[in-house]
């Protein structure tokens, strides 16, 4: 057995976790959508958009509650459907695979299964195959909760005995789901995009051709009629424009979560030692694949190249992925839409909680108005916990990886820094073009004076603080992770590279974005205002917020020579996270990197 | 048609031995096992593309391959060029085609030849039916050889 040292690919939050945050969020934007949809389709009274600002109490109530209903209805729905076909999706692999526990004369293949997995260190999964047949090599893991199954094809039983390495390798790549612990977030996406086109699209393709044979049917037989149905059809085309673009975000995200999973399980499978195997797999896959036409982004698998090339180049997945940030981007922006949604929520049942105040005195009187603070309060944290999610969830860790991959290839000086403006550039592309696809663009600029303003002012300037927040983040990550050395990140580093992230994010960034949205209007010169003291402020006190950081980075994280921690000998490296230690000559920064067991 | 009688399945089974031997060794031990296989389900193994499968297949054996590509060429045989023979018995075609992919066995009953335009038309046949069956093109190509060399040799 020899050994060789890998990137830790888990040394770091797993790409995963923040696309199925990503999936589930696209997917309540969906249903937001098809509230309002449908709100426009029946002719629901009380469109947000339309509702008189000088309305209060009960009207405001009653303004907002229908299209309120069926927003959080449809939420509901599509994620009580994704439930039901996630609890389903075992007996649905058994039934599609015909597949069953295996019988006596398969229980060689249980006991060689039950071994590996004991080697890797979890538990050992039960196998199901079809009871005959010697065909196919496809392998399946699933299961719910502490349910772990392997679905096997009859072919099992022959590589087992022709190609032990190949039978060992999809083995091990599958036990390295359970390990990631991808079954119930990749099954729940499955479940939730299936979801989506049950509960989301069929409603919403309906409702639409419903609204036009009907406006048709109605306008050949009353001239008048169809003129009331020429009107919206403008409206229902951007809708309809919007609707497939936020479907086609979902799309992309759930293809990359399938994708970004093969490639976890065969780095793990590698360290378990199926290198050979995998690699046999993928160079026999490379003979055989032809050439595919389709859409990168929305495919549900890699190639087998692509996952040999990971497989020899696992630094590679520390890449900052740019279509990420350009989905971090227009999440950024559906945030907005979320936040209105939620402030007509607000708005709705405050109303009801108004009019009791009006009518009453006493305790009952401070009771509505806590509830009306309370109600400002959560709304308030609503949009800052979301934020911060997006920021520290998907966003940081990007930054984190790049760092480390830049150390590794000794990348240093600030051509880093420059580069990273592209990043901050397709961030604030995906901002922007959220803004005008999110249902009804209600945060975009509504005439060619608002269109040029957005391009040539706000979004230069947006770009700036994006680029000046990645420029940040990249220098904390930079500082704390090369002098990190041991087995573990320390949780006091983490916490503080996130801290300061939000932070730097909500004084410098989210303002910007937010006053942005309102430069137009009645209320253009108070923004306007603010925007400028904003921007000013941001010139001044970031700054003074980088120097402060570096201080409390020297202070606290960097304040006294570092020890090995195998020969406890202090080294001199500057970055001694990726060094080897100078007197023992042993990995110093262990959390990064893993040992590969070789065959 | 002769092609579906136990002699065709016999002669199929005997040749793939010869074949697996040379093709793919490590399968010897279950040739029998895996054609019988294939004859409980002559149908190609069709791969679904399962999103939450492993996502590359590989072919799990040879044989079924091998008989399948051989089926094919008896089929091409049959209808290309012994249309006229089929009168005769299925035991004295059985010996036909033996001797005609197995020249050093069948000594005694003469084979048919076949013209160098039908043989690279054999050759093609095997070739396709076996990466149709997930063979990869180097190995269909190098069993297509084998198979049709054989012929050639007889011819």
């Amino acid at each position: 057995m020899q050994q060789r040292r890998r990137l830790n690919l888990f040394a770091f939050p797993q790409e995963t976790n923040a696309l199925f945050s990503m999936l589930i969020f696209a997917s309540i934007i969906l249903a937001l959508f098809l509230g309002r949809a449908f709100g426009i389709f029946f002719g629901t009274p009380g469109s947000i958009i339309t509702i008189d600002t000088t309305a209060r109490g009960l009207e405001v109530t009653s303004a907002y509650l229908p299209v309120i209903c069926l927003s959080a209805m449809a939420a509901v729905a599509v994620l009580g459907t994704a439930l039901i076909f996630y609890f389903r999706h075992s007996s649905e692999i058994r039934r599609r695979r015909e597949i069953k526990p295996l019988s006596e004369k398969d229980q060689e293949i249980q006991q060689h299964a039950n071994k590996l997995a004991i080697q890797a260190g979890i538990e050992p999964p039960g196998l199901e195959m079809p009871l005959q047949g010697l065909r196919g090599t496809d392998a399946q893991a699933f299961g719910v909760g502490k349910g772990k199954i392997i679905a096997l094809d009859g072919g099992f039983r022959i590589l087992r005995k022709t190609q032990p390495d190949v039978f060992d390798a999809l083995l091990h790549h599958e036990l390295a789901h359970f390990a990631n612990g991808d079954i119930g977030r990749s099954y729940f996406s499955d479940a939730l995009w299936k979801s989506i086109q049950w509960v989301i699209i069929l409603p919403f393709v309906l409702g639409l051709l419903g609204n036009v044979v009907i406006g048709l049917f109605l306008g050949v037989l009353y001239d008048d009629l169809m003129q009331r149905f020429i009107g919206p059809a403008q409206v229902i085309f951007k809708l309809l424009v919007q609707f497939n673009f936020v479907l086609v975000v979902a799309a992309v995200i759930w293809a990359r979560l399938l994708r970004t999973r093969e490639f976890y399980a065969d780095w793990r499978a590698v360290l378990w030692g199926s290198r050979n195997g995998l690699n046999k797999i993928f160079h026999e896959q490379t003979e055989m694949e032809k050439p595919k036409t389709r859409f990168k982004l929305l495919k549900l698998h890699p190639d087998a190249k692509e996952r040999m090339d990971a497989i020899e180049h696992p630094e590679s997945l520390f890449n900052p992925s740019l279509i990420i940030v350009f989905l971090a981007g227009l999440l950024l922006a559906f945030m907005f839409v979320g936040l209105y949604f939620a402030l007509s929520t607000f708005l709705a049942f405050a109303g009801v909680f108004q009019s009791i105040r009006d009518s009453s005195t006493g305790l009952l009187y401070w009771f509505a108005r806590g509830i009306l603070w309370f109600g400002i309060a959560v709304l308030t944290l609503i949009v800052i916990g979301l934020t911060g999610w997006l920021v520290s969830v998907v966003l940081l860790p990007l930054i984190q990886k790049q760092t480390i991959l830049e150390l590794i290839n000794k990348q240093r000086g600030w051509t880093q820094s420059i580069k990273m403006l592209i990043a901050a550039l397709i961030l604030v592309a995906g901002i922007e073009i959220g803004f005008f696809m999110t249902p009804f663009g209600p945060f975009a600029p509504n005439d060619l004076w608002g269109f040029m303003l957005e391009i040539f002012i706000t979004a230069p300037i947006l770009i700036l603080t994006a680029w000046g927040y990645l420029i940040y983040i990249r220098f904390i990550s930079l500082r704390l992770s090369a002098t990190q050395i041991g087995r573990n990140f320390s949780v006091w580093r983490s916490w503080f590279m996130k801290t300061a992230s939000v932070v730097w994010a909500f004084l410098f960034f989210i303002p910007g974005l937010f006053l942005s949205r309102y430069l137009s209007g009645e209320l253009l010169e108070v923004f306007f205002n603010f925007s400028v003291i904003w921007l000013a402020c941001t010139l001044l006190i970031s700054i003074t917020a980088f120097a402060g950081t570096w201080a409390v980075i020297k202070l606290f994280f960097d304040n006294q020579p570092q020890k090995c921690p195998h020969c406890g000998k202090v080294t001199r490296h500057a970055t001694p996270a990726i060094e080897l230690c100078e007197h023992c000559g042993q990995v110093l920064g262990e959390w990064l990197f893993v040992q590969e067991n070789g065959r | 048609m002769w092609i579906d009688t136990p002699e065709s399945k016999e002669v199929v089974t005997e040749l793939s031995r010869e074949l697996v031997a040379e093709i793919a060794p490590e399968e010897l031990e279950l040739v029998d096992e895996l054609i019988d296989d294939y004859y409980a389900n002559p149908t190609i193994h069709e791969t679904k593309d399962n999103p939450l499968g492993f996502g590359s297949e590989l072919l799990a054996a040879s044989t079924p391959v091998i008989a399948m590509a051989i089926q094919a060429l008896f089929n091409f045989i049959v209808n290309e060029v012994w249309v006229s023979a089929q009168k005769e018995g299925a035991v004295l075609i059985a010996q036909k085609i033996k001797a005609l992919l197995n020249p050093t066995k069948e000594k005694a009953e003469p084979a048919l030849g076949l013209t160098p335009e039908q043989l690279e038309k054999a050759k093609d046949l095997v070739k396709k039916e076996a990466m149709r069956g997930g063979m990869k093109p180097k190995k269909a190509e190098d069993l297509a050889l084998k198979i049709v060399g054989r012929i050639a040799l007889t011819s």
